[in-house]
Order: C-alpha cells, then sequence, then structure tokens
C-alpha cells in the first residue's frame, strides 16, 4: 500500500511533467501547513511537480478552481468523485473536455479533520502516518493512533466512484468500491424529529453562520460565485443584515439550485470555519432526486440532468390530468 | 496590584457577577466551533482553546444599526415626503470573556482605523471605551500561530484589561492579573492568588510556550518594500492566489479586518441604514458603479490583503527607524487554520521577502 503510494506519487509528477508543454498550467496537490493539511498548487516548472503529492489529505475538490480560468488549457489532478463535478460541468456546457488534461488517482479515501478532532487535539500536531488502516497522529503529549475507518469523510465511506470516471491518464492500480447503494440512514434519522425540531436544529445551527460564503465558493457547481443573487442589490433578494432569516434563505437557495446537479463532494460543509452540517440539505434534494427521477449527477457524461429538460409524461410524477 | 485566583468551580458563578453589570460575551461550544455568545443562564463558558471567530465582533458587529428611517407622504401635498430618523440607543457596557492575546492585540489595530486617522468614528468610540477584555494567556503556540512574527506573544499584555494565566494549583483555576483600574474592579471579589498558584505561575512564565512549533520568527522589517517591488508581478499574485476561493474567511475572522459596507435595508416606508463586515476577497469589493472592476482577479484580491496588512499599514503608521514595523496582523493563525484550501499567509509573506529581494 505505501509503496503504491509512492510509487503513485512519482508516477503523476512524470506524468505532469510530461504534459507540462502542453498545458498553461496544472493544479494538483502539495503539501501544506502541517502534516493533516495539503494545499492545492500550481505547477508550471519541473521543480513544482516535484511538490506534488497524493494521499489521504488532498481534500480539496479541484474542479472548483476552474472558475474564471475559460480559455485555459489546464492539467488538473482529480480523485474519482472530484472527476464527477467535472462530468457534470461538461454536461451543463460549463467546460470543455478539450480545454482539460486529467490527472486521474484512484483513491482510498480523504480524512475528515472534523472527526480526527472530536477524537485528538490536532492543533500542534507534528506528524501524521497514514496507512492503510490506521492513522497514526505524532502529538505534543505522544502518538495517537486512530482507526482510519473512523476518520474517513463520510462521502468516502459510502463511495461507490474511488476511480475517476474521466481521465488521460489514470495513474496507480483502480480500487474496487467499498460502499454500497447510499441508504441516506444519516436523513432518514434526521427526518424522524418533528417539523419543529428540525427547525429548532437549522436555528441553533445557522445562528452561528458569518456569511463568508465558503459553502458557495467551494462549491464546484455554484458557478454564479460573485454574480450570485444572495450579493445582488438589484433584485434584493437578501439584506446585508446577518440575521438567521437571510442565513437561511441563502442555504435553501443553495440546496435547490444545486437540486439534481450535486455530486455530494462535501465541499460546502467541509469549508465551513463554523461546522455547520449544510451537506445535510443538498443530500436530502438529491434523494428526492433519486426517488423522482432515478438519476445521480455527474456519473455519465452522455446523461441530461433531469431538471435541464422535460418530459411530457414523467414516470413518477402523478398526471393530474388537463388542466385546460 | 494583587494577583486574584478565578476558580474553574467559580467561574461560572464569576461570568454570572459580571454578567449583572455588563453585557457579556463569553466563548462556548457548538458543534465543532468555538462561538462568542451573550450570557445567558446555565452557560458554560468555554475557555480551552481559541475562539473560532475573533474578538472583533464586541467592538465591530457584523451587522450594526446606524440608524432607522421612515418616511411618512404629506396628506395636504402628496408630491412632498418627509423623513423622520431615529438614531440607534448608546451601546450598553460590554465584557468580553476569553479572548486571546492576539485578539486583545487586535483592538489596538482596529483604534488606528476608527480613532487614530483624524476622524473618529462615533460609534467605534463608543463601544471601544466601555468595553473590557478579559483575555486567556495561551500555553502553547498552534501550527497556525505567528503572534511573534508580528509583535505579539503568547502572554502579550497589550489591549487587554485582565489577563489569566491557567494554574492546576488550588484544584485548577487561573491567576487572574488586572492590568487597568477597570479590569482590577472586576477582580475586587475574587480571593488572593495562592502562594503555590503564584509560583506555579512564575515557573511557567520563565519557561514560556514552544515556539518550536511554528518555529522561530523571521526578520520582517522589509517587507514592505519587499511588497512593492512585487506589486506589478502578477505571476507571482496568480501562482499564489490560483487556489483561493475569494471567499470572506480570512477576512471575517481576522481581530485586524476593519473593512465594512454601508447599506440602505429598505422595507416599503420605512427601512435601516446598517454597517456590515465587508470582505477585499469577494469581487464586488471593488466593483464599481461603471461595471468596471479594479481588482478583477483573485490574484489582485489577494495581492491587497497581503499588501495592506503587511504594507500600507506600516507605511500609513510608521515606526521609528530600526523598529520592528507594526502590521495589521496579530498574527492569531484564523485566516490559515480556517481557510479551505489551506492558504498561509506566512507563506506569502515569506515568499514576498524571498522573491522580492531577488527581483
Amino acid at each position: 500500500m505505501a509503496a503504491d503510494a509512492d510509487d503513485r506519487v512519482l508516477q503523476l509528477r512524470a506524468a505532469v511533467k510530461a504534459e507540462l508543454a502542453n498545458v498553461d498550467f496544472v493544479l494538483g496537490y502539495a503539501k501544506g501547513f502541517d502534516p493533516l493539511h495539503a494545499t492545492p498548487v500550481t505547477v508550471r516548472t519541473e521543480a513544482d511537480a516535484d511538490r506534488l503529492i497524493f494521499d489521504a489529505t488532498c481534500v480539496q475538490n479541484l474542479a472548483t478552481s476552474l472558475y474564471g480560468l475559460n480559455g485555459k488549457r489546464i492539467g488538473l489532478v482529480v480523485k474519482g468523485c472530484d472527476s464527477r463535478s467535472l462530468i457534470q460541468l461538461m454536461q451543463e456546457k460549463l467546460l470543455e473536455r478539450s480545454q482539460l488534461v486529467i490527472f486521474g488517482l484512484p483513491c482510498d479515501g480523504v480524512l475528515d479533520l472534523a472527526k480526527i478532532r472530536v477524537k485528538a487535539d490536532i492543533a500542534a500536531i507534528h506528524g501524521a502516518e497514514i496507512s492503510g488502516d490506521e492513522v497514526r497522529l505524532l502529538l505534543p503529549e505522544g502518538t495517537k493512533t486512530l482507526p482510519r475507518r473512523d476518520v474517513l469523510a463520510d462521502k468516502c465511506l459510502r463511495c461507490r466512484y474511488p476511480n475517476p470516471l474521466v481521465a488521460d491518464h489514470l495513474i496507480g492500480q483502480e480500487r474496487t468500491p467499498q460502499g454500497a447503494e447510499d441508504t441516506y440512514a444519516d436523513l432518514d434519522g434526521f427526518e424522524k424529529l418533528s417539523p419543529q425540531e428540525r427547525f429548532d436544529f437549522w436555528k441553533r445551527q445557522m445562528s452561528r453562520c458569518i456569511r463568508c460564503y465558503a459553502c458557495r465558493n467551494a462549491c464546484p457547481l455554484c458557478v454564479c460565485k460573485h454574480v450570485c443573487l444572495a450579493d445582488s442589490r438589484d433584485p434584493h433578494w437578501l439584506s446585508a443584515e446577518a440575521t438567521l432569516q437571510e442565513k437561511w434563505l441563502f442555504q435553501v437557495m443553495h440546496a435547490l439550485h444545486l437540486a439534481g446537479r450535486c455530486t455530494e463532494c462535501g465541499e460546502c460543509q467541509r469549508s465551513c470555519p463554523m461546522g455547520i452540517p449544510i451537506l445535510l440539505l443538498k443530500r436530502k434534494m438529491n434523494r428526492e432526486l433519486k426517488e423522482v427521477f432515478n438519476y445521480e449527477a455527474g456519473v455519465d457524461p452522455e446523461a441530461v440532468p433531469p431538471l435541464h429538460t422535460f418530459l411530457m409524461e414523467e414516470d413518477k410524477i402523478k398526471d393530474r390530468g388537463q388542466l385546460w | 496590584m494583587v494577583a486574584r485566583f478565578l476558580a474553574n468551580s467559580a467561574l461560572a458563578d464569576t461570568a454570572a457577577a459580571w454578567a449583572r453589570d455588563f453585557r457579556l460575551l463569553a466563548p462556548v461550544r457548538e458543534g465543532q466551533a468555538v462561538v462568542y455568545r451573550a450570557w445567558a443562564k446555565d452557560m458554560h463558558p468555554f475557555l480551552g482553546r481559541p475562539p473560532t471567530c475573533s474578538a472583533k465582533e464586541a467592538l465591530l458587529p457584523q451587522t450594526e444599526n446606524l440608524l432607522t428611517y421612515t418616511y411618512r407622504k404629506d396628506q395636504a401635498d402628496l408630491t412632498r415626503t418627509e423623513v423622520f430618523v431615529a438614531e440607534p440607543l448608546p451601546p450598553e457596557p460590554t465584557l468580553l470573556l476569553g479572548a486571546r492575546p492576539c485578539d486583545a492585540r487586535g483592538r489596538k489595530l482596529l483604534d488606528r482605523v476608527f480613532l487614530e486617522r483624524g476622524v473618529e468614528d462615533p460609534l467605534y468610540a463608543a463601544k471601544r471605551r466601555n468595553t473590557l477584555f478579559v483575555t486567556v494567556a495561551c500555553e502553547r503556540m498552534e501550527n497556525t500561530c505567528f503572534c511573534h512574527w508580528t509583535g505579539g506573544g503568547p502572554t502579550s499584555e497589550e489591549g487587554s484589561d485582565v489577563l489569566l494565566f491557567a494554574v492546576g494549583a488550588d484544584g485548577g483555576g487561573y491567576v487572574a492579573k488586572a492590568l487597568t483600574p477597570e479590569g482590577e474592579r472586576l477582580l475586587d471579589k475574587l480571593p488572593e492568588a495562592s502562594r503555590a498558584a503564584q509560583e506555579e505561575l512564575a515557573a511557567k512564565l520563565a519557561s514560556p510556550p514552544s515556539q518550536a512549533v511554528p518555529g522561530p520568527a523571521p526578520d520582517l522589517s522589509a517587507a514592505p518594500e519587499r511588497f512593492l517591488k512585487l506589486f506589478g508581478n502578477m505571476d507571482f499574485w496568480m501562482d499564489e492566489s490560483a487556489r483561493c476561493l475569494s471567499c470572506g474567511v480570512c477576512t471575517y475572522l481576522c481581530p485586524a479586518c476593519s473593512c465594512f459596507n454601508i447599506t440602505d435595508e429598505n422595507s416599503g416606508m420605512k427601512g435601516k441604514r446598517l454597517r456590515t463586515w465587508d470582505t477585499c476577497m469577494s469581487a464586488l469589493y471593488t466593483l464599481e458603479g461603471s461595471g468596471h472592476n479594479p481588482r478583477v482577479s483573485r490574484a489582485h484580491r489577494l495581492r491587497n490583503r497581503v499588501g495592506h496588512k503587511f504594507c500600507y499599514h506600516p507605511q500609513e503608521f510608521p515606526k521609528d527607524a530600526g523598529a520592528q514595523p507594526e502590521f495589521s496582523c496579530t498574527g492569531c493563525g484564523r485566516c490559515i487554520k480556517s481557510c479551505p484550501v489551506s492558504v498561509d499567509i506566512r507563506r506569502v509573506v515569506l515568499d514576498l521577502m524571498e522573491k522580492g529581494d531577488a527581483s
């Protein structure tokens, strides 16, 4: 496993170097400020390419960074889940396949630092060793070992697409999908609560939102960015006031605008500095889409997202008869 | 001044007593975050970790009501409309519990902007005058901390009214040191710290928290010039910012960022004029009415954030020759810790120092 991982990074660097002449630059991952943080990096030279890494700390979805880079030819390092964002963007004609050189890396799952923080104080961590089934944290007070499965992102535990669905260079052995069909058990649990309890939950959670819009800007499919109607003064949907009402309205808009488009990469929730579980709202939309249209976003480049088209008669939407 | 003792077991009661005289803001855990909340019964202040948000909310709230207005049609002459304006109530005396030394130093940097530029901001001044900071000294530095780069330190007293030092003696609690007369009044009901507690504190202060994790402070005295040298090098700024998402995490969590927006929020014949936090990371920040945007890319915007903190501010408030410049950054590291893509302002500044020297 470790040997494969090292080989893979060397193969990745070699592949990136070979493509440098054909692209403006490559976006990949490099070591971040501490052992549990990777950071996206722009690769223009061979020396830059030698900084590339790929491991369980490479959490970011780099498809998000493609925003604003139209007209450039870009190399992009993607995991299986990230490749789904590319497919969705291509379906929506927001991205040209020919614009990209995709370095696809089959993925064993990425870490959820929020889960690690519950089990260990990692603010002063000075080393981390991630193996097939363990994460060893080198902390000031000593070493702490956690089962890897306990600290993987939820999306990884149910991942059915560890292998990139679209790639020019597939680097490393393909992984066998571990996840089963999504049962939405988390959503089921939440929906057992009464409407009042659910509303109280969201009021409590949203009250600490600071309206930084990291959730929106980290979303690879939130393509309006700064012409978002949350920022618009004309029409004036949201006021500048940091009230619960404004915060909540934005989250509802975000979820609705992503219905049938969201691939559940989880970047919105991961990016939230206040730890608000906003992915749950998108999962609710996705489950409805699955039930009504049997559709999963970002899987098939040829498919048309259900809310981008219509049928005269839908299989699962009851016809109310002629209304005229 | 006498060192006082605030036992862990007395923390909630002491906070409740303070809350009778002040609007008390105290940090509490909410999920993964530690946020300041107005005091409520049965609240458990959590002082174990630096709060997720900075303390600037107490002085520069995210939303501040500047005035409310009502329009009224003149019934005798409907072409005439009168407007009635009401000012907000003056701010209540406020006590902020649980800030860190980096936050307290942020007060000084906000003062520069709102009090020391020749024009005093009356709303800020009113809050500043009646807000007290009871600060918790840091026992260690985190990976994202760099207060020692910008003139601070884990036990810096600057900007605080009371500084609390955690000790294990006497069942655990804090040795409380008053730094201002107002701070001393806050502590007058607390017992004197025992000899054991004071000795423990003295021993701790003699061997301050290790700076080994974040590393020793570099010499940044040339940062303003290096920045100006690289100002026009857009390739440099492109590479530093390519991963930036243009969200507001860094600026909203920053104890020194002071930019705000003013908007009128109308609702029929009445409305409010608000001052709200603004962020120079947003494209809308410099978008002009004509549609032109002088800071059109993320590269331009990141350059502005770094430039303001490490060049324009020290140039506006110069120090004596030879002294370390005053940066508009307290080194709290929140912008690093909470950045979704781990943009590290320390790295940007070090790159500036390195590449600005070569070019």
